[in-house]
């Protein structure tokens, strides 16, 4: 399954559009990430378990995108869009989407 | 409460937090930006565009994906306090932007490393996400990664 941003790939071609893919969840952090937070609200710099926490909740609405891709016989996914929205204290959700096609080699 | 213990819950301790902030939030600040000046460097080769087009020679057999870098990041305790007593004044808040510019800048890194080790050497389309999490804000880059035949 190829994932691209754009949306051309190059040397494919473009076949059949199957339509809107998109995957989410919903990821909470714990008690300890908090700490380093506040910890960190002093010195500053990088919150590393938050960036841990947020990329695999990406990786993981990624993988609900790309099954439900599957599930429509596409080969490919174009011009993949993330979105990311805080919805309780402490949680944010994490939404990818795209349009699920169909491609051949080009020539 | 003595007004001792007064004097030192809220001048005291938050001139403490200041300092530390000041101090060892400088320290790593630099060394942040020393990190980043060093990375950028030997990544200056990866060309980044935000078109969408894929520019330069494209070699169309080493195919294309995505790749995508983030970082959350967190003000430290004196850019948060100045942060506070501009906001009052109005105007452009500096040490907000310095911070901000840093963590677009490892966004961006992170990107291009990862295009790097997937074997590509150029990355196109490339797209900025904020958000707002918890005590932090997160950037994410993300673009297409793809390879150019150099020369030719």
């Amino acid at each position: 399954m190829i994932v691209v941003n754009t949306e051309e790939i190059p040397g494919k071609k473009v076949v059949e559009i199957k339509g809107l893919v998109q995957g989410n969840t919903v990821r909470a952090k714990h008690a300890g990430r908090d700490l380093e937070a506040g910890l960190k609200n002093i010195i500053g710099g990088e919150l590393k378990g938050y960036t841990e926490l947020l990329t695999e909740a990406r990786r993981e609405a990624l993988e609900r995108m790309l099954a439900q891709a599957t599930e429509l016989q596409a080969n490919a996914v174009v011009n993949v869009r993330f979105s990311t929205s805080a919805v309780a204290a402490g949680a944010a959700e994490m939404f990818a989407y795209g349009t699920a096609v169909v491609i051949v080699d080009e020539g | 409460m003595t007004p001792l213990f007064d004097l030192f819950l809220y001048i005291g301790l938050p001139l403490c937090l200041i300092l530390i902030g000041a101090i060892a939030g400088g320290r790593a600040e630099s060394r942040h930006l020393r990190q980043l000046d060093v990375k950028e460097k030997e990544l200056a080769d990866v060309p980044i565009t935000d078109l969408k087009t894929f520019a330069g020679t494209v070699d169309a057999s080493c195919g294309a994906t995505m790749v995508m870098g983030n970082v959350v990041i967190a003000s430290d305790y004196l850019k948060s306090f100045l942060a506070r007593i501009k906001s009052l004044l109005g105007g452009e808040l500096t040490s907000y932007q310095s911070l901000m510019n840093r963590a677009r800048r490892e966004a961006i890194v992170r990107v291009k490393t990862e295009a790097r080790s997937l074997g590509h050497n150029a990355v196109a389309n490339l797209r900025i996400d904020f958000c707002q999490v918890g005590a932090g804000i997160e950037v994410l880059a993300s673009g297409t990664a793809y390879t150019t035949t150099l020369g030719a």
